[in-house]
């Protein structure tokens, strides 16, 4: 997974970090969630990823976007793949709140570690 | 060409034509084109024509403008008239050396040469003033000196001697009339705007500044005055404002960046110097350097600042105090609304509530608070020197006050139906999974579960028992999260920040209908606007970019296919979404899709064909067994959009006299919106063409209102998806343009249109709370009435406004006999004691509770369900007459079970 990060000469060192940290942050999460209720770095954390994370990752294979656009798209893809999973995992009478998580985990490290649009660019 | 405007230059303009026809290179044509002067225009047709039978092969075109009087349109007469390759310009009072044409015409063999110039020299009519810089020989329109000596590419050509290829002009509209001078008046630039445009197409053509080219220019003693050169220089700063908030920044001020840091201070060194060696002419032209450098500042920032007066201002100081007060005012009211707004909240008591909800216990410090934040934001929006950031604090701020205030109040959460939401969370936690066979009030939200699957994630990801934790912030969360994708619309029509905010503003205090609370609708809402804006951006038809909007700083790569795939895919996944959470909502996304489409707004047919299967697929693979159970409803109110728009004001007649007028101030809040925004299509209609988008979205959701009552509701629904873009219709009825409201009293008019819309928008979303409130009173009987009452337990009430259905809601029976057929209401408002000891003693439940509360009460009495007092007479009625035995009572709620048959008081087994 982590080959094409580090064969991509034009990232930043700093971008590449946040890349790492964002194809993480879904996993740190779903380790949160064994802490007791009602802690607010768990609290904070889980709202935060939920709302921003598998979207920020997806909106990286869309460019030319300003600071604005990616924001609302990566808010709304968020909870729109928050909502899809959740719902699919209902559906099919199969939920369990780590399924569900773990979903949007891999699916935010999928989409931040796979080559964004910027290095498909260059390729061309 | 030749462009000419008085009769006065008439001798010039004869040398001028005679230097043309001198030319060692001949040109095909001379174009004169006479700028709205018959007088001229006769005296040339008829001496002019001479000169030309004289000679051969050169045709003489005399034209008038057909465009607007100035010299822009005048020139882009001349452009439309000549038939060649290459148009050529020399200013009426201006003669060609005879190589002019030569050396011009020599460059245009390199294909990227679009435009060449040449040296323009002052020819003085009564010699050059000793004090008159060279570097500021622009003035009279002659080459000054900072220019390059030899050939070279430059920004910009001079008007007195130019030349462009034709199609290239005409490629980018030509001339603009909005700069240029009219007759004598002093305004220019037009030439470098155009340069601008002209070179911002591509960086691979070229403007060629040849100085070999020459042509001298007359000027007459009355331009040699120091007069002339200082509103020459005013006006020069006044234009290249307007160039600069036509092609930016960094393009406009690029040549006089590199002016003012070299040429000028090269200059006043030079001055000076002379000075010193003991010639006074020295000290008097850096004297006018500096001055002439002052001057044209002064008129640059005047024309920043919107003030186009032809001389300088006479009191500078003055206005420029009354601006600093304006800009501190503007900074300062939101603190002090804050303030305002923070103390009077706690002074509200909610008990006292009356008929027209919060508002009829809000303190006079909130609506003070209200009024400064209104004030403030109409003193920031029309500062000369706007600041976005303080605006997107006062639109912030307004949906805080306002959204907020009733999660700070009321410490419980507000509306019934808020409630059952959170109890749908309750029923997917406990099932892990949905039941499309549910019947009863969540029906629907089996079938369209997407909004409550997802926070049933995010409670257990955050690990809170249940979202009531959170629910109460939702209007505010909602309301804030909406802004985002509405100013990224909103800045496709304009770059207007002034607009931008105010159509922000207005969509805030137009949005009363208060679907913004804890509900699916709410967040495919905001969804809806995001598809909307991408749509819009991305998909936008290319070719009808208005005026004023901003052109997208790189375009999307419609030929990439790949691109284009993950764009499409990214928008599935929201409009999937949006599909599987609401019934309305996709309906809606379909039309205004459709909509762009069929207007040729949207160039991405398949956004239609994703949001057209995924919403036909999702009624068909998911929710057909809910639409099954309710075609025969649906069916029965399409076409009957009189019963649809009048389904919501039912009982009106019956209503309470507060319920009458917050009636009333809905439907005149939500005719003053549309009023401002035909107001303000009128006043953009020059640009409509552009806006065309807007009024499709603003129209599309209308037809729905002809399919389905949607519960009486359609109405507000069909308002609230028209609101975005007719709220920016309506703000453009203050802010059409960039140059309009710029008058002093402006400030007067938007505060007192948010004034106005504010005291609407107050009744309309606060006027209902006394039904929408639950005391914690009547949180506490509910509580009580979950730990006691067993599975199955059948609960009789007034309405089904309780704090009630949060948890286990499909674990009981309820009936609302207000809300009866007719004949159910007669009975109980004849006999209550008779007819609801029958119900209460029903053997098909193992328990009933009848329940009493404050909330109900109000429902009752404000929508007139029964007469007026009807509640508590029924409630004193049952508590007296000893068949009923009361198990639980506070101030707000009252539950008794019937006497002969006590209910069993053992808690609910947990599930």
């Amino acid at each position: 997974m982590s080959t094409p990060l580090s064969t991509t000469p034009g990232l930043q060192r700093r971008q590449q970090v946040g890349l790492v940290l964002l194809a993480a942050s879904g996993w740190v999460v779903l380790g949160l969630t064994a802490l007791p209720s009602g802690t607010p770095v768990r609290q904070v954390a889980g709202f935060a990823f939920l709302l921003t994370c598998p979207g920020a990752a997806l909106v990286r294979h869309w460019p030319g976007m300003d600071g604005l656009e990616r924001l609302v798209l990566a808010v709304a893809l968020s909870l729109s793949a928050a909502m899809l999973i959740a719902e699919t995992l209902i559906l099919a009478h199969a939920w369990s709140t780590p399924l569900a998580l773990g979903g949007l985990a891999a699916l935010t490290s999928a989409a931040a570690l796979l080559p964004g649009a910027e290095r498909r660019g260059v390729r061309r | 060409v030749i462009c000419a405007y008085t009769e006065a230059r008439w001798d010039l303009l004869v040398r001028a034509v005679g230097s043309v026809f001198r030319q060692a290179v001949r040109p095909a044509e001379i174009v004169i084109v006479i700028d709205h002067c018959p007088a001229l225009l006769r005296r040339a047709r008829r001496d002019l024509a001479e000169l030309a039978e004289s000679d051969d092969g050169c045709r003489l075109t005399i034209v008038e403008n057909t465009g607007e009087r100035g010299l822009s349109d005048a020139r882009n007469t001349g452009l439309r008239y000549a038939g060649g390759e290459i148009a050529a310009f020399l200013d009426d009072d201006a003669e060609a050396d005879d190589l002019w044409l030569s050396y011009l015409c020599a460059h245009y063999r390199d294909p990227s040469v679009i435009g060449v110039g040449g040296r323009v020299v002052p020819q003085w009519e009564r010699g050059r003033p000793a004090w008159f810089p060279t570097e500021f020989d622009w003035v009279v329109g002659c080459t000054y000196r900072g220019l390059p000596e030899e050939l070279a590419p430059i920004r910009n050509l001079m008007g007195a001697n130019m030349s462009f290829r034709r199609d290239a002009v005409m490629g980018v509209g030509g001339f603009s009339p909005a700069l240029g001078r009219v007759g004598s008046t002093p305004v220019g630039c037009e030439e470098t705007e155009l340069c601008i445009r002209l070179t911002s197409r591509g960086a691979d053509v070229s403007l060629l500044y040849e100085p070999q080219a020459t042509v001298q220019h007359h000027v007459p003693s009355s331009r040699a005055t120091w007069g002339y050169f200082r509103s020459r220089c005013y006006a020069e700063g006044l234009s290249k404002a307007e160039v600069r908030a036509r092609t930016g920044p960094r393009e406009a001020l690029r040549s006089e960046r590199a002016y003012l840091v070299s040429t000028v201070p090269s200059g006043v060194a030079r001055a000076l110097a002379e000075g010193c060696r003991g010639r006074p002419a020295g000290a008097t032209r850096a004297a006018a350097l500096a001055a002439g450098v002052a001057t044209t500042i002064a008129g640059y920032v005047a024309g920043r600042m919107g003030r186009t007066p032809p001389v300088p201002p006479a009191g500078p100081e003055v206005s420029e105090r009354r601006a600093t007060a304006v800009a501190l005012a503007a900074v300062a009211a939101l603190p002090v609304a804050w303030l305002l707004v923070g103390i009077s909240l706690r002074h509200v008591h909610l008990a006292g509530m009356g008929d027209l909800g919060l508002v009829s216990v809000l303190p006079v410090g909130f609506w003070a608070g209200l009024a400064v934040l209104a004030a403030g934001f109409g003193l920031a929006v029309t500062r000369r020197r706007l600041s976005p950031p303080l605006l997107c604090a006062y639109v912030v701020s307004l949906v805080l006050v306002l959204h907020g205030t009733p999660a700070v109040l009321y410490g419980t959460l507000r509306y019934a139906w808020a409630w059952k939401h959170v109890g749908v969370i309750d029923y997917l936690a406990r099932h892990g999974a949905t039941d499309p066979h549910l019947g009863g009030d969540l029906a629907a939200y089996q079938s369209w579960p997407g909004f409550f699957a997802g926070n049933l994630l995010l409670i257990k990801v955050i690990g809170v028992r249940s979202a009531l934790s959170y629910a109460s912030w939702a209007p505010a969360f909602f309301d804030l999260l909406v802004l985002a994708p509405l100013y990224l619309i909103f800045r496709r029509f304009s770059q207007d920040q002034r607009l931008i905010w105010t159509a922000l503003w207005l969509f805030c205090l137009g949005n009363w209908v208060g679907q913004d609370y804890f509900s699916p609708q709410a967040a495919a809402y905001f969804l809806y606007l995001v598809v909307l804006a991408v749509g819009l951006r991305w998909y936008s038809s290319s070719g009808v970019a208005a005026a004023d909007a901003q052109v997208p700083a790189t375009t999307p790569p419609r030929d990439q296919r790949a691109q284009r795939a993950v764009m499409l895919g990214a928008l599935a996944l929201v409009v999937a979404a949006i599909a599987s959470s609401h019934q309305l909502t996709p309906l809606m996304l379909v039309t205004a899709v459709a909509g762009l489409v069929l207007c040729r707004r949207c160039s991405e047919r398949f956004l239609l064909v994703v949001a057209v299967l995924l919403t036909g697929g999702w009624i068909v693979l998911v929710a057909r067994s809910f639409l099954a159970a309710n075609l025969h409803s649906i069916a029965a109110s399409v076409g009957h959009p009189g019963g649809n728009t009048q389904a919501n004001l039912l009982n009106l007649s019956h209503a309470s006299r507060g319920q009458v007028l917050v009636a009333d101030l809905d439907r005149l809040l939500s005719a003053a919106v549309w009023l401002l925004a035909a107001i303000g299509v009128w006043r953009r209609r020059h640009g409509l063409r552009a806006d065309l988008p807007l009024l499709v979205l603003a129209l599309t959701p209308l037809p729905l209102i002809v399919a389905n009552s949607y519960g009486g509701e359609m109405v507000f629904r069909v308002y609230l998806f028209a609101l975005p873009f007719v709220a920016f219709l309506a703000a453009a009825s203050l802010f059409p343009s960039e140059r309009s409201g710029r008058s002093r009293l402006f400030p007067v008019a938007v505060i007192g249109v948010s004034v106005a819309l504010l005291i609407g928008f107050l009744f309309s979303y606060y006027g209902e709370e006394q039904v929408n409130y639950f005391s914690p009173r009547e949180v506490a009987a509910t509580s009580w009435l979950y730990s006691h009452a067993p599975a199955s337990s059948m609960i009789i009430g007034p309405t089904g406004d309780l704090p009630w259905g949060e948890k286990n809601a499909e674990l009981y029976r309820h009936y609302w006999f207000a809300l009866d057929a007719p004949r159910g209401r007669e009975q109980v408002l004849a006999n209550p004691v008779q007819a609801l000891c029958d119900d209460l003693t029903d053997p098909r439940h193992p328990a009933a509770f009848l329940v009493f509360t404050r909330a109900q009460a109000a429902e009752v009495d404000t929508t007139g369900l029964l007469p007026p007092g009807a509640i508590a007479r029924i409630e004193a009625a049952v508590v007296s007459s000893g068949r009923f035995r009361v198990v639980y009572r506070n101030a707000d709620a009252t539950i008794a079970v019937a006497v002969d048959r006590p209910a069993s008081v053992t808690p609910v087994p947990k599930p």
